[in-house]
């Protein structure tokens, strides 16, 4: 059998369509693949070939298109772990909203994706269930917190994964890894089924290799959802619709100056992203210098909006309703044991920083302020797009890092969002794509930003990059 | 700022997690540093005119229609329930 490892969906698709391959097979070439592979720790639960076939429909816009689904998304009557100990044998009794649609339309879920422990971290290495290794580089991070989804999809363990985005855990991963990493406008996939972190900032996102697939799994996702009170009412509709390789006439795009301006930026991303803007003017784009001034307080803001939203939504894991239970003398002994046992210590730090900046005395200080600074920055995004079609600036500050590498420097690690997470705060969508590699031979990444509800555009615009352009095309030895 | 051993387990207690002695300069170190950082926050939220934080303006609601709520499946996930209740230890203690 050929190898099919890095065969878009596209290209799967028309081998499926054409039965030159029977979904069997396929499935059964990534299992093989998975297992090849086992030393990344991608994946966190491999499911059997037979309830792998059983479980989707025959038929649909990705029919027989196996995937990895992040851990924290729930799969009917499968372990939904979060990568934490206190979900460890925790078993979904409903599929999410995102998960019922992708079976409806015949995609194939392989397994769950290993992550940052409640999608908590930036680096994979929170994750109670081991590192995820880069595939890059074995020594190396994938990013995170969708570390597991953004290394398969890399791999070419499958063409696509859905993963989480509360502060950048697609976009980030996705740029250290090499692929496609997109985060919808907050809304769009309805959040049901998804377990929350920070409820206002969560949204789905998907992982792939290149823009056109990311625009046919959003196709099958998105839309509103009446389980979801916080979804946009949206009818589903085809993503790739505008994808014919062309830019819109009269694409205006901004750079954020402040972005590539940041001292913490590498040398190598602000050259890939500024030639990769070069070859948008020669598509004929207009590119103009834009300021965003609050860029530089987005992390800041987004520390005590999303602590204090995890400090709430991770107040249901008390060893009552699901999952760990550590006995106690008293309620409250129960609650505490099972908490300081189930928990990670960096999801307990992110718990208590939460409770800390919502306590009598400091919410004034920290979460009135941080909601004032989401205003501004909202409202400087939206002022940008008045004068633009498009916003650009990197993904990342800095090319895959060594596991441990900031063990002692927590607060560098936390700025790993520091481009990312003010699209979460402003609701607006971003894409991230490979726009070339270090001299070490890493991948880089670029982020388009788009307005409310802009995917097509968003869309359309990265596509034409990915027609003249092969850094997509490039994957690693393995 | 300085974050305190103490205000950690006070912190902690509210959150309902337990902290061991051994673990509580490495938490207060942690907490230090991101909230130290979180702080800029207030020298740019000072000049923000106010208006209020809203992303739409209309409400979304469905008809209130009962539908199977699964409570079975759900109940069976929990680490210990009797008839269709939750078990936990005794709230109540038989004094005065």
């Amino acid at each position: 059998m050929q190898d099919i490892s890095f065969l878009t969906i596209k290209e799967l698709k028309n081998l499926l369509d054409s039965q030159k391959i029977s979904k069997k097979e396929v499935v059964q070439f990534f299992l093989a693949r998975a297992k090849d592979n086992k030393d990344l720790n991608a994946v966190i639960d491999q499911y059997d070939i037979n309830s792998i076939l059983s479980s989707s429909s025959e038929q649909g816009l990705l029919s027989g298109i196996p995937g990895y689904i992040k851990s924290n998304i729930c799969q009917k009557d499968r372990i939904t772990s979060c990568a934490s100990k206190i979900l460890e044998n925790f078993k979904s009794t409903y599929d999410a909203t995102v998960v019922e649609r992708l079976k409806a339309e015949g995609a194939v879920s392989l397994g769950s994706a290993n992550n940052d422990e409640f999608a908590m971290g930036s680096s994979g290495e929170t994750s109670a269930f081991g590192v995820t290794k880069n595939p890059w580089n074995k020594e190396l991070v994938p990013g995170g917190s969708s570390s597991g989804s953004a290394a398969a999809v890399a791999a070419g363990l499958a063409p696509w994964a859905l993963g989480s985005d509360t502060g950048g855990s697609v976009r980030q991963p996705a740029a250290l890894c090499g692929i496609v990493g997109f985060k919808p406008t907050y809304g769009l996939n309805s959040r049901f089924g998804l377990i929350a972190y920070g409820s206002s900032l969560d949204t789905i996102g998907i992982f792939t290799r290149t823009v056109y697939d990311n625009a046919m799994v959003l196709s099958a996702i998105a839309g509103q959802d009446e389980k979801d009170s916080t979804s946009l009412p949206e009818a589903k509709k085809d993503y790739t619709k505008n994808l014919d390789g062309s830019i819109k006439p009269g694409l205006t795009i901004g750079v954020i100056d402040d972005a590539f301006e940041a001292q913490a930026l590498h040398p190598e991303i602000r050259q890939a992203n500024e030639a990769a803007i070069k070859e948008y003017e020669k598509m004929g784009a207009i590119i103009k210098h834009i300021r965003i001034p609050s860029l530089d307080y987005g992390a800041a803001c987004y520390f005590i909006i999303s602590r204090a939203e995890a400090a709430s939504n991770l107040a249901r894991f008390d060893g009552i309703r699901y999952g760990l239970r550590v006995p106690g003398k008293s309620l409250v002994d129960l609650y505490e044991a099972t908490r300081h046992d189930g928990f990670g210590t960096e999801v307990k730090a992110r718990i208590l920083v939460g409770n800390y900046v919502l306590s009598v005395g400091h919410a004034g200080q920290y979460y009135d302020n941080a909601q004032r600074v989401r205003q501004l920055i909202r409202q400087q995004l939206a002022a940008a797009f008045k004068e633009v079609d498009i916003l650009v600036m990197p993904t990342h500050a800095t090319p895959a890092f060594k596991v441990g590498e900031f063990d002692n420097d927590k607060l560098t690690m936390d700025l790993q969002d520091y481009f990312t997470a003010p699209l979460n705060l402003a609701g607006v969508p971003g894409i991230s794509i490979p726009v070339g590699f270090s001299s070490k031979g890493l991948p880089l990444g670029m982020q388009l930003v788009g307005s409310h509800l802009s995917e097509e555009l968003l869309f359309q615009t990265a596509h034409a990059y990915q027609q003249i352009t092969d850094w997509h095309r490039q994957h690693p030895s393995l | 700022m300085k974050i305190t051993q103490e205000e950690v387990r006070t912190i902690a207690h509210i959150a309902r997690i337990a902290v061991k002695e051994h673990e509580l300069d490495q938490l207060a170190h942690q907490l230090d540093e991101i909230l130290s950082y979180a702080q800029r926050v207030i020298e740019l939220a000072e000049d923000v005119v106010e208006t209020p934080l809203v992303s739409r303006t209309e409400n979304t609601v469905r008809p209130d229609i009962v539908k199977n709520s699964a409570v079975d499946a759900v109940m069976g996930v929990a680490p210990e329930t009797e008839e269709g209740y939750y078990v936990v230890p005794k709230i109540l203690e038989n004094n005065k």
